[in-house]
């Protein structure tokens, strides 16, 4: 899979090639887990940055027949090349939760040093939800089947998926894995994971009835605009306009954010939320 | 792209060896910015900042009263040097353990406000400065101790007037660090919420299924206490001083809860009908 070459991929690129002069060019994809080209696109970024006093920061000769890169790296180029904090931080905190730590060292014991030395820098308590179970039986890049929760949802529905990398937002620690069925990119929140089944177990469920809808509202607290992907709404004045996954998507969205927040189409949401609530109060009796 | 992510790299490289530099040492420093108007200049760092920041990188400006030395400085990178300063894993094995755990986990997708935060309240217990910031209308002080992780929220621990206390990282906002370091220890290990000792206000007696409770939980604060667990269901009671998440919680579950008793009906109508300004 091509990567998409941002910042923090050029960081990994000089962090890893810092530790030695000469780099066998697979054997640096590999690690990297990056392609070939995408090492040279790196390298092309950063070969004409000087340093302060005026040399080069990093110049490589490459031998075509033995693919073998040779750097000189001049000694400023440690001042820039560090992990951030804040992502140490991630690592930390991910790995902190105890199901995915030992899924990591069952392949790599120095996940184990790694852990040992920088979680001391950090002073947190953790108060984890407890599905490690769940977890335990999931495997990266191989087929699996989970039963989860939908947001706004509570029905469980089973999905077919391969998990690709565990990361972390507002909502808690999310898996992305691929949805075999429909293959796409998708996003599952670790702790809406409520099962985790054999595949023998799996029997096909129905398709889910699930269309993408727009959804139009005035917002007295602009908080709310978090909870939606950028990219995913507009916004004028106080007026938003966004777009959902799904209706049940939406509806978790309204009941999450309803004191600040006006909707104004469409009606069918209008008309669910009203229901909602007016259910509630006869069921309060108020 | 590739003009863009050349020039934060140049920018990273000038504050990392240089700290207090001025606007215009930075626009003579870097060969993009030197050709643009001032106006231009302004747009471009702008977004080249936030660029850093949105990894992690913070570039603040200093303006200590107390200093002549105002400017920018690079900030949010001080574990690693320590880490390797500490010879306790070299930095081969560090940058290659790490790059096998991002094969897996990847960089939080926090918005740059709350990974801010988190990086400058890192730097303020590490180097155990002070911190001060704005939370609930008032401006607090506090010596940070740690970061407590509970319900898909982050908290920060620290000590206010001598008590230790938990702070939302959700309510906090333009916090500042301190300038001096080493001005406290680190002690503690555990962190109680601030509500922990609070009377609860609401308290509610709900039946539903089980899963369905763990995955909605973290939806309000509360106590709870099993009473009966049947097959998949769950009896339980709730107790809460937050209405609006309770609220929330009986929305979304709908026509899976059971309400069998509840206490107090106490603004309860008023925060369903409320549409704050």
């Amino acid at each position: 899979m091509s990567k998409k070459i941002d910042l923090q991929l050029i960081m990994n690129v000089l962090s890893l090639i810092q530790n030695k002069e000469k780099w066998n060019l697979p054997n640096l994809s590999k690690k990297l887990n990056i392609k070939e080209k995408e090492i040279f696109y790196v390298l092309s970024v950063v070969t004409d940055i000087y340093s302060q006093q005026g040399e080069l920061l990093i110049d490589y000769e490459y031998d075509d027949k033995n693919q073998e890169l040779l750097f000189n790296i001049n000694p400023s180029l440690k001042n820039i090349i560090q992990i951030n904090d804040g992502e140490l931080f991630n690592l930390i905190f991910l790995l902190s939760s105890n199901s995915i730590y030992k899924e990591l060292i069952k392949n790599n014991n120095d996940v184990e040093e790694f852990f040992n030395v920088v979680s001391p820098y950090f002073n947190l308590e953790i108060l984890q939800d407890n599905n490690d179970g769940v977890f335990e039986n999931l495997s990266f890049f191989e087929e699996n089947i989970i039963s989860y929760i939908k947001l706004g949802s509570t029905q469980a529905a089973f999905y077919r998926i391969q998990p690709i990398l565990l990361t972390t937002n507002n909502d808690g620690i999310v898996l992305e894995a691929i949805d075999l069925n429909d293959e796409k990119l998708k996003t599952f929140l670790l702790n809406r994971i409520v099962d985790s089944l054999s595949i023998e177990d799996f029997r096909e469920s129905k398709k889910s009835n699930k269309i993408e809808i727009i959804m139009k509202f005035k917002h007295t607290n602009e908080k709310v605009l978090s909870d939606i992907n950028k990219n995913d709404y507009q916004l004028k004045d106080k007026y938003v306009k966004a777009k959902f996954y799904s209706e049940s998507n939406a509806l978790n969205f309204i009941i999450k954010n309803y004191e600040y927040i006006e909707i104004m189409s469409p009606q069918s949401l209008i008309n669910e939320f009203k229901r909602r609530k007016d259910k509630l109060k006869k069921k309060l009796m108020i | 792209m590739k003009n863009v992510l050349r020039r934060v790299i140049e920018l990273l490289n000038l504050l990392s060896e240089n700290n207090n530099l001025s606007t215009e040492n930075i626009k003579d420093s870097i060969s993009d910015y030197r050709d643009l108007n001032q106006q231009a200049f302004r747009r471009s760092f702008e977004r080249d900042k936030n660029l850093l920041r949105s990894f992690g990188y913070l570039i603040e400006y200093e303006n200590d009263k107390w200093s002549y030395n105002k400017g920018y400085s690079l900030s949010g990178y001080s574990i690693y040097n320590s880490i390797i300063k500490s010879e306790k894993i070299s930095s081969d094995k560090l940058v290659n353990t790490y790059l096998y755990l991002k094969k897996y986990l990847s960089k939080s997708n926090y918005d740059n406000d709350k990974r801010e935060i988190i990086s400058k309240i890192l730097q303020s217990i590490n180097e155990k400065r002070r911190v001060g910031f704005d939370y609930l209308d008032k401006y607090r002080k506090v010596k940070p101790q740690g970061l407590k992780y509970f319900d898909n929220k982050w908290y920060l621990a620290g000590e206010e007037s001598g008590l230790l206390k938990t702070f939302n990282l959700e309510q906090i906002n333009n916090l500042k660090i301190g300038n001096k370091t080493d001005l406290f220890q680190i002690e503690n290990i555990n962190f109680p919420f601030s509500w922990d000792k609070e009377k609860y206000s609401t308290e509610v007696i709900i039946k539903l299924k089980k899963n369905l409770y763990d995955v909605n939980k973290n939806i309000f604060a509360h106590n709870k206490v099993d009473l009966e667990t049947n097959g998949k269901f769950l009896q339980c009671k709730v107790s809460t001083n937050d209405n609006y998440g309770l609220i929330k919680f009986l929305l979304l579950l709908d026509d899976e809860v059971e309400i069998i008793k509840i206490n107090t009906l106490d603004n309860i109508k008023e925060l369903l009908d409320v549409q704050k300004n």
